[in-house]
């Protein structure tokens, strides 16, 4: 995760010497912190029913899901896995991701669009964008459902000439229900790829 | 003569003997009387320090009300100006020998979690400084009712001004003023953004002047 910027990262004397296992747990709450803090309006949501209500909650569960699944290496090398990384966390049955298409300033997944006893039609898709780097994020602001079997996000202007990771996952109607989220790749305009 | 506010252990105000005792912004502290002891030659490293720590400090004196929105979640114990300082100090300046000077592109005004436009642009057309950006809200991170703060600097003259009137959905902005007719013109742009209720800002972009005839409107 270089590149990222800490605010509160400042390198202060300090005048007794730390323990490696508190510096180490330190570095793996600021990555942490630093990856899902522009994300908090998206998990403030999808993580509510695991903060039983309670937005500061769904933020602190998934704060330690991602330091206990997604983070790897050694300190002073802790980086963290993005394809581990679970924005959304949910019982609703996820989709299966059929192609993804991205150029200069659309990104387009294809998806089954099956239904199931608790997979509805009216499941709502979201499309999540997002560069750590770059401190910028996006998602889908037209509705697309299960059974339209598309979704396309319109990428925001910071993210056209940066590498970046996409995030799937939906909900049902009443946003009671979310779906684990799927990791669709890093993509970007350094290599542009389709996944 | 010192008062103790809080008991024997507690911090007090006035001059106690050879120590002063004062608060500011809730935090106390007690300061020796000063000495003016010191004669030691100051060695050409404190004096780079000390003409950094100066340049900084004057430079952003002029927009200190627009750091105090700028940097509003970290100002309980400090001035927005401490802040921007202690948050620009690192990176602020090109060191070419024994001159200093500030590496305009990087300074920040501000710092938060808003997002930023993008597709920003900048020109000046006759006496307007016009500036330009992308006004959709992508979802998450930016409203359409986010006040955008634009922040202009002449370097030649050393004059600020800003504008803080537009919203995020207008798209653009623009300021009025007689001196962006002279010549030669080093001007220094940067924008960020503040949300309805002031309490979030958004990192500080910078944007790079661009020539008034290749602008396409």
């Amino acid at each position: 995760m270089k590149g990222v910027e800490f605010f509160y990262d400042r390198n202060q004397p300090k005048k007794k010497v730390q323990s490696y296992g508190r510096l180490a747990v330190q570095q793996r709450m600021r990555l942490a912190m630093a990856f899902l803090h522009p994300l908090r309006p998206i998990i403030a949501e999808s993580w509510l029913t695991q903060g039983k209500g309670n937005q500061s909650k769904a933020f602190g569960q998934a704060l330690k899901a991602l330091m206990q699944e997604a983070l790897e290496g050694h300190y002073p090398d802790q980086h963290i896995v993005a394809e581990r990384v679970r924005i959304s966390t949910g019982l609703l049955p996820a989709l299966q991701i059929e192609d993804v298409v991205y150029d200069e300033q659309t990104l387009e997944v294809y998806f089954s669009g099956e239904t199931a006893p608790l997979a509805s039609g009216t499941d709502e898709v979201v499309l999540v964008v997002y560069s750590p780097e770059a401190g910028v994020a996006g998602k889908s602001t037209e509705a697309s459902y299960r059974r339209d079997g598309h979704i396309q996000l319109k990428l925001p202007p910071p993210l056209r000439a940066t590498r970046f990771h996409a995030y799937i996952f939906m909900h049902n109607t009443r946003k009671k229900l979310f779906s684990r989220s799927i990791y669709l790749g890093q993509l970007g305009s350094e290599t542009p790829s389709n996944d | 003569m010192g008062i103790i506010k809080e008991g024997i252990n507690g911090p007090f105000r006035g001059k106690a003997g050879s120590v002063v005792g004062s608060s500011w912004r809730k935090i106390n502290y007690i300061k020796g009387l000063p000495s003016f002891k010191n004669k030691r030659n100051v060695s050409p490293e404190q004096l780079l320090e000390r003409e950094k720590f100066a340049l900084l400090n004057r430079f952003f004196d002029p927009v200190s009300s627009l750091l105090e929105i700028g940097f509003k979640q970290f100002t309980g114990r400090a001035t927005g100006r401490n802040v921007a300082i202690s948050h620009n100090y690192d990176h602020a300046f090109l060191v070419e020998g024994k001159t200093v000077t500030l590496n305009y592109p990087v300074l920040q005004f501000s710092h938060g979690s808003l997002f930023p436009a993008g597709d920003e642009r900048a020109w000046v057309d006759g006496d307007r400084l016009r500036v330009s950006w992308d006004p959709e809200t992508y979802g998450m991170g930016r409203s359409i009712d986010d006040t955008a703060v634009l922040i202009y600097y002449d370097e030649i003259r050393e004059l600020f001004s800003a504008d803080s009137k537009a919203m995020r959905y207008e798209g653009g902005a623009e300021i009025k003023n007689g001196r962006f007719t002279l010549r030669p013109l080093r001007s220094h742009v940067w924008l960020f953004f503040v949300n309805k209720a002031t309490k979030k800002v958004s990192r500080t972009t910078y944007i790079p002047l661009i020539d008034e005839s290749t602008h396409e409107s």
